[in-house]
Protein backbone atom coordinates (compact mmCIF):
# COMPACT_ATOMS: atom_id res chain seq x y z
CA UNK A 1 0.00 0.00 0.00
CA UNK A 2 2.62 2.39 0.97
CA UNK A 3 4.66 1.75 -2.11
CA UNK A 4 1.46 2.33 -4.06
CA UNK A 5 1.09 5.68 -2.70
CA UNK A 6 4.89 6.26 -3.88
CA UNK A 7 4.22 5.31 -7.06
CA UNK A 8 1.41 7.06 -7.53
CA UNK A 9 2.92 10.56 -6.69
CA UNK A 10 5.40 10.07 -8.70
CA UNK A 11 3.34 10.18 -11.51
CA UNK A 12 1.66 13.53 -10.22
CA UNK A 13 4.85 15.13 -10.84
CA UNK A 14 4.91 14.56 -13.88
CA UNK A 15 1.52 14.97 -15.10
CA UNK A 16 0.09 18.44 -15.68
CA UNK A 17 -0.98 20.21 -13.11
CA UNK A 18 -5.12 20.72 -12.94
CA UNK A 19 -4.71 24.32 -11.04
CA UNK A 20 -3.82 27.13 -13.10
CA UNK A 21 -2.04 30.23 -13.88
CA UNK A 22 -5.35 32.72 -13.49
CA UNK A 23 -4.62 35.69 -14.76
CA UNK A 24 -2.12 34.98 -16.98
CA UNK A 25 -4.21 31.84 -18.07
CA UNK A 26 -7.94 31.77 -18.26
CA UNK A 27 -9.78 28.31 -18.43
CA UNK A 28 -11.93 27.26 -21.19
CA UNK A 29 -15.43 28.22 -20.97
CA UNK A 30 -18.28 26.24 -22.38
CA UNK A 31 -20.61 28.07 -25.45
CA UNK A 32 -23.20 28.06 -23.26
CA UNK A 33 -21.11 30.75 -20.54
CA UNK A 34 -23.25 33.28 -19.55
CA UNK A 35 -21.04 36.28 -19.31
CA UNK A 36 -22.01 39.91 -20.12
CA UNK A 37 -24.47 40.47 -22.31
CA UNK A 38 -24.71 41.99 -26.06
CA UNK A 39 -26.90 43.75 -27.58
CA UNK A 40 -27.19 44.19 -31.45
CA UNK A 41 -28.21 47.83 -31.52
CA UNK A 42 -29.69 47.18 -35.51
CA UNK A 43 -31.74 44.70 -34.02
CA UNK A 44 -33.48 46.43 -31.24
CA UNK A 45 -36.59 47.71 -30.91
CA UNK A 46 -36.88 49.10 -27.88
CA UNK A 47 -39.93 46.99 -26.84
CA UNK A 48 -38.74 47.20 -22.91
CA UNK A 49 -39.76 43.27 -22.51
CA UNK A 50 -36.01 42.29 -21.32
CA UNK A 51 -36.68 45.44 -18.72
CA UNK A 52 -40.03 43.69 -17.64
CA UNK A 53 -38.76 40.21 -17.09
CA UNK A 54 -35.23 40.72 -15.17
CA UNK A 55 -35.55 39.69 -11.75
CA UNK A 56 -33.04 42.35 -10.13
CA UNK A 57 -34.52 45.53 -12.52
CA UNK A 58 -31.06 45.69 -13.81
CA UNK A 59 -32.30 46.82 -17.56
CA UNK A 60 -33.51 50.39 -17.24
CA UNK A 61 -34.75 51.26 -21.06
CA UNK A 62 -33.00 54.86 -22.10
CA UNK A 63 -32.85 56.71 -25.01
CA UNK A 64 -29.92 57.51 -26.92
CA UNK A 65 -31.48 58.31 -30.45
CA UNK A 66 -33.97 55.66 -30.25
CA UNK A 67 -34.57 53.61 -27.03
CA UNK A 68 -31.79 50.95 -26.05
CA UNK A 69 -31.93 48.43 -22.55
CA UNK A 70 -29.39 50.33 -20.22
CA UNK A 71 -27.73 47.28 -17.53
CA UNK A 72 -26.59 47.82 -14.19
CA UNK A 73 -24.35 44.93 -13.73
CA UNK A 74 -23.40 45.29 -10.32
CA UNK A 75 -26.74 43.07 -9.42
CA UNK A 76 -27.70 41.31 -12.42
CA UNK A 77 -27.49 37.44 -11.49
CA UNK A 78 -26.54 36.46 -15.34
CA UNK A 79 -30.11 34.61 -15.37
CA UNK A 80 -30.24 34.92 -19.33
CA UNK A 81 -34.24 35.79 -19.44
CA UNK A 82 -33.82 39.15 -20.91
CA UNK A 83 -32.03 37.22 -23.78
CA UNK A 84 -34.78 34.22 -24.17
CA UNK A 85 -37.47 36.58 -23.74
CA UNK A 86 -35.89 39.33 -26.50
CA UNK A 87 -38.46 38.99 -30.05
CA UNK A 88 -36.05 40.03 -32.42
CA UNK A 89 -32.55 38.16 -30.81
CA UNK A 90 -31.13 41.05 -30.25
CA UNK A 91 -29.38 40.56 -27.07
CA UNK A 92 -26.73 37.41 -26.43
CA UNK A 93 -24.48 36.57 -23.93
CA UNK A 94 -20.56 37.00 -23.96
CA UNK A 95 -18.06 35.00 -22.49
CA UNK A 96 -16.51 38.10 -20.64
CA UNK A 97 -17.03 38.00 -16.85
CA UNK A 98 -13.95 40.23 -15.49
CA UNK A 99 -16.75 43.06 -14.65
CA UNK A 100 -15.17 44.67 -11.43
CA UNK A 101 -15.02 48.26 -11.41
CA UNK A 102 -13.52 50.88 -8.95
CA UNK A 103 -17.18 52.13 -8.48
CA UNK A 104 -20.47 51.20 -8.63
CA UNK A 105 -20.88 53.55 -11.69
CA UNK A 106 -18.40 51.27 -13.59
CA UNK A 107 -20.80 48.34 -13.20
CA UNK A 108 -23.55 50.53 -15.73
CA UNK A 109 -22.96 49.86 -18.96
CA UNK A 110 -24.56 52.11 -22.18
CA UNK A 111 -26.43 50.51 -25.23
CA UNK A 112 -23.71 51.86 -26.96
CA UNK A 113 -21.05 50.15 -24.64
CA UNK A 114 -22.53 46.78 -24.76
CA UNK A 115 -23.51 46.80 -28.79
CA UNK A 116 -19.09 47.06 -29.39
CA UNK A 117 -16.81 44.42 -29.07
CA UNK A 118 -15.69 45.37 -25.30
CA UNK A 119 -11.84 45.59 -24.59
CA UNK A 120 -11.47 42.23 -23.24
CA UNK A 121 -12.80 40.67 -26.09
CA UNK A 122 -10.38 42.89 -28.34
CA UNK A 123 -7.48 41.45 -26.05
CA UNK A 124 -8.74 38.14 -26.98
CA UNK A 125 -9.81 37.33 -22.81
CA UNK A 126 -13.07 36.53 -23.16
CA UNK A 127 -12.35 32.88 -22.25
CA UNK A 128 -11.46 29.71 -24.41
CA UNK A 129 -8.50 31.61 -24.55
CA UNK A 130 -5.40 29.66 -23.28
CA UNK A 131 -1.50 30.36 -23.82
CA UNK B 1 38.33 23.06 -6.65
CA UNK B 2 41.22 24.08 -5.76
CA UNK B 3 40.36 27.65 -3.85
CA UNK B 4 38.23 24.97 -2.15
CA UNK B 5 40.72 22.77 -0.82
CA UNK B 6 43.14 25.92 -0.61
CA UNK B 7 40.23 27.41 2.32
CA UNK B 8 39.90 24.03 3.50
CA UNK B 9 43.00 23.44 4.29
CA UNK B 10 43.33 26.62 5.93
CA UNK B 11 40.84 26.38 8.30
CA UNK B 12 41.77 22.60 9.34
CA UNK B 13 45.87 24.51 9.40
CA UNK B 14 44.27 26.64 11.93
CA UNK B 15 42.31 24.00 13.99
CA UNK B 16 44.66 21.53 14.41
CA UNK B 17 47.77 23.63 14.87
CA UNK B 18 46.10 25.77 18.45
CA UNK B 19 46.28 28.70 16.75
CA UNK B 20 46.49 31.69 18.76
CA UNK B 21 43.17 32.97 17.25
CA UNK B 22 41.81 28.85 17.20
CA UNK B 23 39.17 29.81 19.51
CA UNK B 24 37.62 32.59 17.51
CA UNK B 25 37.77 31.03 14.35
CA UNK B 26 36.07 28.29 15.61
CA UNK B 27 33.24 30.11 16.61
CA UNK B 28 32.94 32.14 13.87
CA UNK B 29 32.99 29.23 11.69
CA UNK B 30 30.37 27.41 13.97
CA UNK B 31 28.09 30.61 13.49
CA UNK B 32 28.60 30.47 9.47
CA UNK B 33 27.83 26.37 10.03
CA UNK B 34 24.56 27.12 11.58
CA UNK B 35 24.17 29.63 9.02
CA UNK B 36 24.40 27.69 6.12
CA UNK B 37 22.21 24.86 7.69
CA UNK B 38 19.56 27.95 8.43
CA UNK B 39 20.03 28.39 4.61
CA UNK B 40 19.62 24.76 4.04
CA UNK B 41 16.61 24.60 5.99
CA UNK B 42 14.66 28.14 4.27
CA UNK B 43 15.70 25.67 0.82
CA UNK B 44 14.13 22.87 2.14
CA UNK B 45 10.55 25.10 2.67
CA UNK B 46 10.98 26.09 -0.81
CA UNK B 47 11.71 22.67 -1.88
CA UNK B 48 9.22 21.41 0.08
CA UNK B 49 6.41 23.51 -1.49
CA UNK B 50 7.06 23.60 -4.95
CA UNK B 51 7.95 19.63 -5.52
CA UNK B 52 4.31 18.83 -2.66
CA UNK B 53 2.86 20.84 -5.26
CA UNK B 54 3.72 18.95 -8.54
CA UNK B 55 3.03 16.14 -5.97
CA UNK B 56 -0.24 17.30 -5.90
CA UNK B 57 -1.06 18.24 -9.51
CA UNK B 58 -0.67 22.35 -8.44
CA UNK B 59 1.97 24.53 -8.95
CA UNK B 60 3.40 25.88 -5.80
CA UNK B 61 4.77 29.40 -5.01
CA UNK B 62 4.76 30.89 -8.34
CA UNK B 63 4.12 35.27 -7.45
CA UNK B 64 6.83 36.81 -5.38
CA UNK B 65 10.08 36.60 -7.42
CA UNK B 66 9.08 35.49 -10.49
CA UNK B 67 7.58 32.73 -12.16
CA UNK B 68 9.01 30.22 -9.82
CA UNK B 69 7.94 31.92 -6.27
CA UNK B 70 11.70 32.12 -4.83
CA UNK B 71 11.10 34.87 -2.78
CA UNK B 72 7.40 33.42 -1.03
CA UNK B 73 10.14 32.53 2.00
CA UNK B 74 10.54 36.00 2.43
CA UNK B 75 7.33 37.50 2.07
CA UNK B 76 6.23 34.86 4.38
CA UNK B 77 9.15 35.64 6.72
CA UNK B 78 7.66 39.59 6.81
CA UNK B 79 4.41 38.62 7.60
CA UNK B 80 5.42 36.43 10.34
CA UNK B 81 7.70 39.43 11.88
CA UNK B 82 5.05 42.25 11.50
CA UNK B 83 2.25 39.86 13.02
CA UNK B 84 1.18 40.94 16.77
CA UNK B 85 3.01 38.94 19.10
CA UNK B 86 0.20 37.10 21.10
CA UNK B 87 0.89 35.36 24.86
CA UNK B 88 -2.43 34.19 26.09
CA UNK B 89 -3.44 35.33 29.26
CA UNK B 90 -3.29 31.55 31.41
CA UNK B 91 0.22 30.78 29.25
CA UNK B 92 2.94 30.21 31.64
CA UNK B 93 4.91 32.94 30.34
CA UNK B 94 8.70 31.58 30.59
CA UNK B 95 7.55 28.46 29.42
CA UNK B 96 5.95 29.22 26.36
CA UNK B 97 8.56 31.65 25.53
CA UNK B 98 11.13 29.39 26.27
CA UNK B 99 9.81 26.05 23.88
CA UNK B 100 10.91 27.53 20.37
CA UNK B 101 14.05 28.65 21.74
CA UNK B 102 14.88 25.38 23.03
CA UNK B 103 14.17 23.74 20.08
CA UNK B 104 16.11 25.87 18.21
CA UNK B 105 18.82 25.16 20.06
CA UNK B 106 18.34 21.35 19.85
CA UNK B 107 18.80 21.86 16.28
CA UNK B 108 21.55 23.90 16.73
CA UNK B 109 23.49 21.66 19.11
CA UNK B 110 23.71 19.17 16.62
CA UNK B 111 25.12 21.10 14.10
CA UNK B 112 28.50 21.30 16.67
CA UNK B 113 29.44 17.50 15.67
CA UNK B 114 28.51 17.12 12.25
CA UNK B 115 31.56 16.71 9.81
CA UNK B 116 31.42 17.94 6.22
CA UNK B 117 34.43 16.71 4.85
CA UNK B 118 37.99 14.50 5.54
CA UNK B 119 40.97 16.23 4.37
CA UNK B 120 44.20 14.70 4.30
CA UNK B 121 46.41 17.35 5.70
CA UNK B 122 50.32 16.65 5.60
CA UNK B 123 49.84 13.13 5.87
CA UNK B 124 47.14 12.67 8.78
CA UNK B 125 43.75 13.37 8.24
CA UNK B 126 41.62 16.38 10.07
CA UNK B 127 37.49 15.84 10.20
CA UNK B 128 35.79 19.42 8.61
CA UNK B 129 33.14 20.24 11.61
CA UNK B 130 33.05 22.23 14.24
CA UNK B 131 33.76 19.67 17.50
CA UNK B 132 35.46 16.25 17.39
CA UNK B 133 34.31 13.91 20.01
CA UNK B 134 34.36 10.35 20.37
CA UNK B 135 30.99 9.87 21.57
CA UNK B 136 29.49 12.72 18.63
CA UNK B 137 26.62 10.04 17.32
CA UNK B 138 25.55 9.54 20.99
CA UNK B 139 25.71 13.33 21.39
CA UNK B 140 23.50 13.24 18.39
CA UNK B 141 20.80 11.30 19.89
CA UNK B 142 20.60 13.40 23.32
CA UNK B 143 20.74 16.39 21.94
CA UNK B 144 18.00 15.87 19.23
CA UNK B 145 15.89 14.25 22.27
CA UNK B 146 15.93 17.73 23.97
CA UNK B 147 13.19 19.04 21.06
CA UNK B 148 10.97 16.84 22.98
CA UNK B 149 11.00 18.53 25.97
CA UNK B 150 10.75 21.75 24.01
CA UNK B 151 7.71 20.48 22.56
CA UNK B 152 6.43 19.15 26.08
CA UNK B 153 7.64 23.37 27.52
CA UNK B 154 4.91 24.36 24.32
CA UNK B 155 2.32 21.84 25.24
CA UNK B 156 2.19 22.68 28.95
CA UNK B 157 2.93 26.06 29.13
CA UNK B 158 0.56 27.16 26.30
CA UNK B 159 -2.50 26.38 29.14
CA UNK B 160 -4.72 25.24 25.80
CA UNK B 161 -6.15 21.41 25.70
CA UNK B 162 -4.85 21.14 22.44
CA UNK B 163 -1.33 22.25 23.08
CA UNK B 164 -1.60 19.98 26.38
CA UNK B 165 -2.70 16.72 24.04
CA UNK B 166 -0.03 17.83 21.75
CA UNK B 167 2.44 17.48 24.11
CA UNK B 168 0.87 14.22 25.35
CA UNK B 169 1.04 12.95 22.15
CA UNK B 170 4.83 13.57 21.58
CA UNK B 171 5.62 12.33 24.57
CA UNK B 172 3.73 8.96 24.15
CA UNK B 173 5.44 8.88 20.59
CA UNK B 174 8.73 9.65 21.14
CA UNK B 175 9.43 7.07 24.19
CA UNK B 176 8.45 4.81 21.51
CA UNK B 177 10.95 6.07 18.73
CA UNK B 178 13.74 7.34 20.68
CA UNK B 179 14.48 3.59 21.55
CA UNK B 180 14.75 1.90 18.16
CA UNK B 181 16.29 5.00 16.62
CA UNK B 182 19.09 4.55 19.56
CA UNK B 183 19.21 0.84 18.30
CA UNK B 184 19.76 1.45 15.19
CA UNK B 185 22.61 3.79 15.48
CA UNK B 186 24.44 1.59 17.80
CA UNK B 187 24.16 -1.40 15.71
CA UNK B 188 26.05 1.09 13.18
CA UNK B 189 28.51 2.24 15.57
CA UNK B 190 28.90 -1.77 16.20
CA UNK B 191 29.87 -2.28 12.84
CA UNK B 192 32.27 0.34 12.57
CA UNK B 193 33.55 -0.24 16.57
CA UNK B 194 33.37 3.39 17.36
CA UNK B 195 30.89 5.96 18.41
CA UNK B 196 32.43 9.07 16.79
CA UNK B 197 30.51 9.71 13.47
CA UNK B 198 33.50 10.29 11.87
CA UNK B 199 34.72 6.94 12.16
CA UNK B 200 31.91 5.57 11.10
CA UNK B 201 31.97 7.25 8.00
CA UNK B 202 35.12 6.32 7.49
CA UNK B 203 34.29 2.76 8.06
CA UNK B 204 32.11 2.97 4.63
CA UNK B 205 34.57 3.76 2.52
CA UNK B 206 34.36 0.69 0.58
CA UNK B 207 30.91 -0.50 1.47
CA UNK B 208 28.17 1.94 2.90
CA UNK B 209 25.98 0.99 5.44
CA UNK B 210 22.52 0.52 3.27
CA UNK B 211 24.18 -1.82 1.64
CA UNK B 212 25.53 -3.86 4.38
CA UNK B 213 22.50 -3.45 6.57
CA UNK B 214 19.82 -2.01 4.92
CA UNK B 215 17.15 -3.54 8.10
CA UNK B 216 19.09 -0.26 10.51
CA UNK B 217 18.52 1.89 7.63
CA UNK B 218 14.61 1.25 6.95
CA UNK B 219 14.53 1.33 11.00
CA UNK B 220 16.28 4.22 11.56
CA UNK B 221 14.55 6.48 8.70
CA UNK B 222 11.32 5.89 10.12
CA UNK B 223 12.10 6.66 13.53
CA UNK B 224 14.24 9.67 12.40
CA UNK B 225 10.71 10.42 10.41
CA UNK B 226 8.70 10.08 13.65
CA UNK B 227 11.48 11.86 15.38
CA UNK B 228 11.33 15.23 13.28
CA UNK B 229 7.69 14.68 13.55
CA UNK B 230 6.75 14.70 9.80
CA UNK B 231 3.82 13.40 8.00
CA UNK B 232 2.86 10.63 8.41
CA UNK B 233 4.21 11.18 11.87
CA UNK B 234 2.66 14.64 12.67
CA UNK B 235 0.36 13.60 15.25
CA UNK B 236 1.42 16.37 17.97
CA UNK B 237 0.16 18.79 15.62
CA UNK B 238 -2.65 17.04 13.56
CA UNK B 239 -5.19 19.73 12.52
CA UNK B 240 -7.74 17.85 11.73
CA UNK B 241 -8.22 16.47 15.37
CA UNK B 242 -6.12 19.07 17.89
CA UNK B 243 -6.08 21.86 15.65
CA UNK B 244 -2.02 22.59 15.42
CA UNK B 245 -1.14 20.42 18.53
CA UNK B 246 1.36 22.04 20.89
CA UNK B 247 1.33 25.25 18.41
CA UNK B 248 -1.57 26.00 18.50
CA UNK B 249 -1.25 28.63 21.07
CA UNK B 250 1.99 30.17 19.01
CA UNK B 251 1.32 33.23 16.78
CA UNK B 252 3.88 35.78 14.31
CA UNK B 253 7.45 34.74 14.76
CA UNK B 254 7.46 32.39 17.61
CA UNK B 255 5.99 30.11 15.58
CA UNK B 256 8.30 31.00 12.83
CA UNK B 257 10.88 29.89 15.34
CA UNK B 258 9.07 26.36 16.44
CA UNK B 259 8.31 25.91 12.32
CA UNK B 260 12.03 26.37 11.73
CA UNK B 261 13.35 24.37 14.31
CA UNK B 262 11.15 21.72 12.91
CA UNK B 263 12.95 22.22 9.26
CA UNK B 264 16.28 22.85 11.03
CA UNK B 265 16.06 19.32 12.94
CA UNK B 266 14.68 17.79 9.23
CA UNK B 267 17.68 19.01 8.22
CA UNK B 268 20.02 18.19 10.43
CA UNK B 269 18.23 14.41 10.29
CA UNK B 270 19.12 14.10 6.60
CA UNK B 271 22.57 14.85 7.11
CA UNK B 272 23.19 12.29 9.75
CA UNK B 273 21.17 9.88 7.29
CA UNK B 274 23.78 10.77 4.69
CA UNK B 275 26.54 10.76 6.95
CA UNK B 276 25.40 6.69 8.83
CA UNK B 277 23.87 5.38 5.87
CA UNK B 278 24.61 6.88 2.40
CA UNK B 279 28.53 7.34 3.17
CA UNK B 280 29.28 10.60 3.85
CA UNK B 281 31.74 12.27 2.08
CA UNK B 282 32.16 9.16 0.24
CA UNK B 283 31.72 9.41 -3.48
CA UNK B 284 30.44 6.97 -6.03
CA UNK B 285 33.64 5.16 -8.13
CA UNK B 286 31.52 6.34 -11.19
CA UNK B 287 33.47 9.32 -11.36
CA UNK B 288 36.90 8.32 -12.06
CA UNK B 289 39.73 9.82 -11.34
CA UNK B 290 37.51 13.51 -11.23
CA UNK B 291 38.22 15.08 -8.11
CA UNK B 292 35.03 16.40 -6.30
CA UNK B 293 34.94 17.33 -3.05
CA UNK B 294 33.70 15.16 -0.21
CA UNK B 295 31.05 17.95 0.70
CA UNK B 296 29.98 17.97 -2.43
CA UNK B 297 28.92 14.60 -2.30
CA UNK B 298 27.75 14.39 1.10
CA UNK B 299 25.20 17.49 -0.01
CA UNK B 300 23.64 15.93 -2.82
CA UNK B 301 22.98 12.52 -0.53
CA UNK B 302 21.61 15.04 1.89
CA UNK B 303 19.38 16.63 -0.72
CA UNK B 304 18.26 13.42 -1.76
CA UNK B 305 17.25 12.14 1.52
CA UNK B 306 15.28 15.75 2.17
CA UNK B 307 13.27 15.11 -1.19
CA UNK B 308 12.81 11.40 0.23
CA UNK B 309 10.94 12.79 3.26
CA UNK B 310 9.09 15.72 1.23
CA UNK B 311 7.82 12.70 -1.19
CA UNK B 312 6.75 10.76 2.03
CA UNK B 313 4.91 13.85 3.26
CA UNK B 314 2.98 13.70 -0.07
CA UNK B 315 2.33 10.13 -0.48
CA UNK B 316 1.28 9.07 2.68
CA UNK B 317 -2.00 9.87 4.88
CA UNK B 318 -1.00 10.85 8.70
CA UNK B 319 -1.85 7.33 11.10
CA UNK B 320 -3.73 7.64 14.09
CA UNK B 321 -2.01 8.30 17.75
CA UNK B 322 -2.87 4.59 18.82
CA UNK B 323 -1.38 3.18 15.40
CA UNK B 324 1.88 4.74 15.54
CA UNK B 325 2.57 3.56 18.87
CA UNK B 326 1.69 0.61 17.87
CA UNK B 327 4.28 0.55 15.24
CA UNK B 328 6.91 1.39 17.73
CA UNK B 329 6.93 -0.51 20.19
CA UNK B 330 5.76 -3.67 18.22
CA UNK B 331 7.49 -3.14 15.02
CA UNK B 332 10.15 -1.23 14.83
CA UNK B 333 11.47 -2.32 18.86
CA UNK B 334 11.97 -6.30 17.64
CA UNK B 335 13.09 -4.59 14.13
CA UNK B 336 15.89 -2.84 15.47
CA UNK B 337 17.15 -5.19 17.99
CA UNK B 338 17.20 -7.83 14.61
CA UNK B 339 19.66 -5.06 13.32
CA UNK B 340 21.76 -5.59 16.29
CA UNK B 341 21.72 -9.48 15.99
CA UNK B 342 22.64 -9.01 12.59
CA UNK B 343 25.50 -6.39 13.07
CA UNK B 344 26.57 -8.72 15.73
CA UNK B 345 26.87 -11.69 13.29
CA UNK B 346 28.87 -9.55 10.88
CA UNK B 347 31.10 -8.66 13.36
CA UNK B 348 31.61 -12.02 14.31
CA UNK B 349 31.86 -13.12 10.62
CA UNK B 350 33.97 -10.49 9.50
CA UNK B 351 35.36 -8.66 12.24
Amino acid sequence: MVLKNYLLTLRNVYTKSVTRLYPEEIMELPDAFRGQQHLDMDKCVGCGICSQVCPNNVIEIVKSGKWYPQFDNGHCLFCGLCIDFCPNGALSMTKHFELCSWDRQGTIYRPEQLSVPNKAELEGRTGGYTK
Amino acid sequence: MVIYDDIMYWLVFIFAESHPYSDWIRGILGGLVIGAVFGGALVMVYLERKFLGDIQSRIGPNRVGGRYGVLQLIADAIKLFTKEDIIPANADKWLFIGAPIVALTSGFLMVAVLPFDYLLINGSYYAVNVTRMDISILYLEAVSGLAVFAIFMAGWGSGSKYSMLGGFRNIAKMIGYEIPLGVSIISVAIMAQSLDIVEIVEAQDFLWNIMIHPLAFIVFGICLVADVGRIPFDQTESEEEIIAGWATEYSGMRWGLAFFAEYLHAVVGSFMVALIFLGGWNGLPIVGNLYIPGIFWLIIKTIMVIMFFIWTRGALPRYRIDQVVDLGWKCLLPLSLLCLVWSTIIGLVFG
